[in-house]
């Protein structure tokens, strides 16, 4: 690579930074070359111009001291992906390039102090939630961009990412993302939780979240209703889960569901409702029995303790299993599982 | 990612597999990993550290040196064989992980902090080995390199040691006012002798003691070292360099390893690496870097590993084959090789005892001397460390077989002249010490199996009893079991030849006999 090609375009602390590192920048591109023979110039020279200044200008404002390291940390990443095809002119993880448009440079301060950790982290999540089916990925860049000024550390930045991944739907992240937002001040709770004014206190938010997976602030004041609160699961030929539609059960508390090839997990709450894989078997545990007063009869007809609704699409099934919370009911010729619960629905 | 793009990049995969790995619970902090790691990243406190010394294998097998070997085979199903050429050369290929000796066993011995002979022709990175491994136990490379030992004929004690501080050793009116400027590698815990073997025979001396005792002395002044691993480098393995290396010295060496050729396929990389100025030393991950505290915590969760009864056993019966020497003695305690070699007369002399042994039975035959009490602790430490480095709690059988050849290496000395190596094609088996030892190991296992000693051992079913104790034995008891040790003797008795493993079993029904004697005789005062 040409070093007088890679800083005649350019201008500003990124140029200079490279101008003054040259040799040791061309070193780590050969570096890389090693690993991944066809790293071409071009493309790294054109990601180089477009996507890291936005970043290395920003910190550059506020910690110039910096540069050196967070440009070599950005650099040597822009390498691995490049190499790697994740990124440039034959990229297959495009959406990579938000997390140096628009993450990186909305948060220069963290950045400056945590280089590595921190673009290392936004990358694996950006990549990651860009395959969660029905995420909307710009949402929560959005969400993270807002509120990273107000984060003190980068783990508290990436404590709020999990936050707003859940609430952007991965219900599985429920649980662990209540535990962090215990250890956080109230300050950054309202900001995980996104509360406004006339919602009820942080505290009461969290202990409310944490005794009801269908409660959210901003439906407190609706009623609870008996309703179907999602959907999971597709057709493994369209790019879903079960060959064959499936089988749910309740072990040990957790609802599952299975067919001939591998065992799922059913998350649902206020936010979403997601399947994560558990393996090619069941888990060790025992078969939990549905709670009493929670069953669904002939013609699709729901009893929630003093609740009860119809639900015709299900008079037709082919098993149901039942947790305190939530009832997931099969059909015999749909992959779909539907999920029923008590929860508040805005009218 | 820079040289820490090919270089330094660590899979975060799990390097080998373990069961319990398999159904681990959700963790949010997923959502931060998967495509690319931190190359700043720590391993979490705690984390098991077998994982980190495999990631550094895979690291320096793949990105560090060009060692494209896999002499240490494991395998679960049996593997493919293809033959080659008119002797048909096996080739196999193993169904398990497997691994390379010239990188395996210099990582276990950082790890159990034992002592390691690279031997092998010049320039085959003997020591680029010896200083990965101290890269790896965290000392930087200018520190190490000035911490090499170059064996040369003109090294003195005080090259190895250090000096006395010339002002103290003028004024000093006793020894102990002496103060010594000791030389800084004795304070590492990754101590590298490069060509040993050009050592000049009374600083190998002093040597002996840093090694052996892990101290160095000069003017009466004692330096204690810290524990840690030692490579030793030597260019010719039987000995030749420029001195004879004391057997003292060649004694505390733990393993050898032998640094393989340079397969030419290769030259590409080789190639890359000069246009490159690429040195594997200088780019060592940080994550894989161990702390001392690490260090010292994979020591003992090593030696915590569980050698299991079975195998326990069928190492003591392959132990037991090679210290008989029939000839030798009258008395049945003397008959070992170490009192005609104590003698000062060559072993051949006595060999007509051995005479109409069977050659594939006889093992004793094919060695020169006996496995010592160091190389069975150094061999249990290697098995150990090997399963451990495998995930496991447990020594496999496949650990003991493929560790075994390393350790007993140096220590069992063949005996080329034996019977057995004029065999079919185990003439090669005399250059070939590492296939020669495994052999022996499997044909030890043959002879265990085929006397059924897992099932039917009368010998230990007698020894635990033993084991057991003696308090509240009565006197009948005592009789019944004296009769049993005797009834046990008759039997082994009514077999025609003396081999090694009925010498040891003959020996330890003796020693019982006398216990359950002394015993009776303090029961009946």
């Amino acid at each position: 690579m040409s070093p007088e090609r890679s800083t005649s375009l350019l201008t500003g602390a990124l140029a200079a930074e490279l101008d003054a590192g040259r040799d040791r920048y061309n070193g780590l591109f050969l570096s890389a070359r090693r690993e991944h023979r066809r790293l071409d110039a071009d493309a790294v020279l054109t990601h180089v111009r477009e996507h890291l200044p936005a970043a290395i200008e920003a910190v550059a404002a506020v910690a110039p001291d910096a540069v050196p390291k967070v440009t070599t940390t950005l650099y040597e990443l822009s390498l691995a992906l490049i190499g790697r095809e994740l990124l440039g002119p034959q990229a297959q993880a495009p959406q990579l390039k938000l997390v140096f448009d628009q993450l990186l440079p909305a948060m220069p301060r963290l950045l400056a102090a945590d280089p590595s950790r921190l673009t290392t982290a936004l990358l694996n999540a950006v990549h990651k939630l860009s395959q969660e089916r029905g995420f909307v990925l710009p949402l929560w860049v959005d969400r993270l961009v807002e509120a990273a000024p107000r984060c003190p550390d980068t783990a508290t930045l990436m404590a709020l990412g999990q936050a707003f991944a859940w609430r952007g739907g991965l219900s599985h992240f429920r649980e662990g993302v209540l535990e962090r937002l215990r250890q956080l001040p109230a300050e950054q709770v309202t900001l995980a939780l996104g509360l406004r004014e006339g919602d009820p206190s942080p505290e009461t938010c969290l202990t409310m979240l944490e005794g009801d997976p269908f409660w959210r602030p901003e439906l407190a004041r609706f009623p609870a209703t008996l309703r179907i609160v999602g959907q999971v699961g597709r057709f493994s030929g369209f790019g879903g889960e079960f060959r064959a539609p499936p089988t749910v059960m309740c072990v040990s508390g957790q609802l599952i569901a299975f067919d001939e090839r591998a065992c799922w997990a059913i998350y649902a709450d206020a936010y979403g409702a997601r399947l994560r894989r558990l393996g090619p078997t069941l888990p060790d545990g025992e078969e939990t029995p549905a709670p009493p007063g929670r069953t669904i009869e002939g013609a699709g007809r729901v009893t929630w303790g003093g609740h009860q609704r119809g639900f015709p699409e299900l008079a037709e099934r082919s098993g149901v299993a039942t947790t305190a919370q939530l009832m997931a009911v099969t059909t015999p010729s749909s992959h779909r599982i539907t999920l029923i619960a008590l929860a508040p629905e805005p009218t | 990612m820079s040289i820490r793009s090919k270089v330094q990049h660590v899979s975060e995969s799990p390097t080998r597999p373990t069961p319990g790995q398999a159904s681990r619970r959700f963790d949010v902090a997923e959502l931060y990993q998967g495509l690319i790691a931190d190359p700043e990243a720590r391993p979490n406190e705690g984390a098991p550290l077998h994982e980190k010394l495999q990631r550094a294998y895979w690291w320096i097998v793949n990105k560090g040196i060009i060692s494209p070997f896999y002499d240490i085979e494991y395998n679960d199903t049996p593997p493919q064989r293809f033959s080659f050429g008119d002797a048909k050369v096996q080739l196999t290929l193993p169904t398990e992980q497997s691994y390379s000796s010239y990188v395996l066993l210099p990582l276990l011995s950082l790890a159990t902090r034992r002592r390691c002979l690279l031997v092998g022709g010049p320039g085959r990175g003997k020591t680029a080995i010896a200083v990965l491994m101290g890269v790896l136990a965290g000392y930087n490379l200018n520190e190490l390199k000035r911490a090499i030992q170059h064996g040369q004929p003109q090294m003195t004690i005080a090259d190895l040691l250090g000096n006395p501080l010339p002002s103290t050793l003028v004024n000093a009116k006793s020894m102990d006012e002496v103060q010594i400027a000791w030389r800084r590698w004795l304070g590492m815990r990754v101590k590298i002798i490069d060509e040993y073997n050009r050592i000049p025979t009374r600083t190998q001396s002093a040597l002996l003691t840093v090694m052996a005792d892990n101290y160095a002395e000069l003017y009466d002044q004692i330096y204690e070292c810290p524990p840690g691993a030692w490579y030793l480098t030597a260019n010719d393995d039987a000995g030749g360099g420029t001195y004879q290396v004391i057997e003292a010295l060649r004694d505390r060496i733990d393993v050898v390893v032998k640094a393989l050729h340079f397969n030419s396929r290769y030259l590409d990389e080789l190639l890359l690496r000069v246009e490159e100025g690429f040195k594997p030393e200088e780019v060592v991950p940080s994550q894989l870097i161990f702390t001392p505290q690490e260090l010292d915590r994979m020591e003992r969760e090593i030696r915590q590993v569980k050698l299991p009864d079975p195998l326990r056993r069928r190492l003591e019966f392959f132990t037991s084959h090679f210290e008989l020497w029939e000839g030798g003695a009258r008395q049945l305690e003397y008959m070992t090789k170490d009192t005609v070699k104590l003698s000062g007369l060559e072993l051949r002399a006595f060999a007509s005892a051995s005479a109409g042994k069977d050659a594939a039975v006889d093992l004793g035959a094919q060695t020169r001397n006996g496995v010592s009490v160091r190389a069975l602790m150094t061999t249990l430490v290697f098995v150990k460390g090997m399963a451990y480095f495998r995930g496991e709690q447990e020594v496999s059988f496949e650990d003991i077989r493929q560790m075994l050849p390393f350790v007993l290496h140096d220590k069992l000395v063949q005996e080329p002249d034996a019977p057995y190596f004029e065999l079919g094609d185990n003439p090669a088996l005399r250059a070939d010490r590492v296939s020669w030892l495994r052999e022996l190991w499997d044909l030890s296992c043959k002879q265990f199996e085929s006397f059924n000693l897992d099932q039917h051992d009368p010998v230990r079913d007698l020894g635990d009893e033993l084991e057991r104790g003696l308090e509240g034995v009565t006197e009948a008891e005592v009789r019944r079991r004296l009769a049993s040790v005797e009834s046990t003797l008759r039997e082994l008795a009514k077999g025609r030849k003396l081999y090694g493993h009925l010498y040891d079993d003959l020996l330890r029904l003796k020693a019982m006999h006398q216990h359950y004697t002394n015993y009776l005789r303090w029961l009946l005062q």
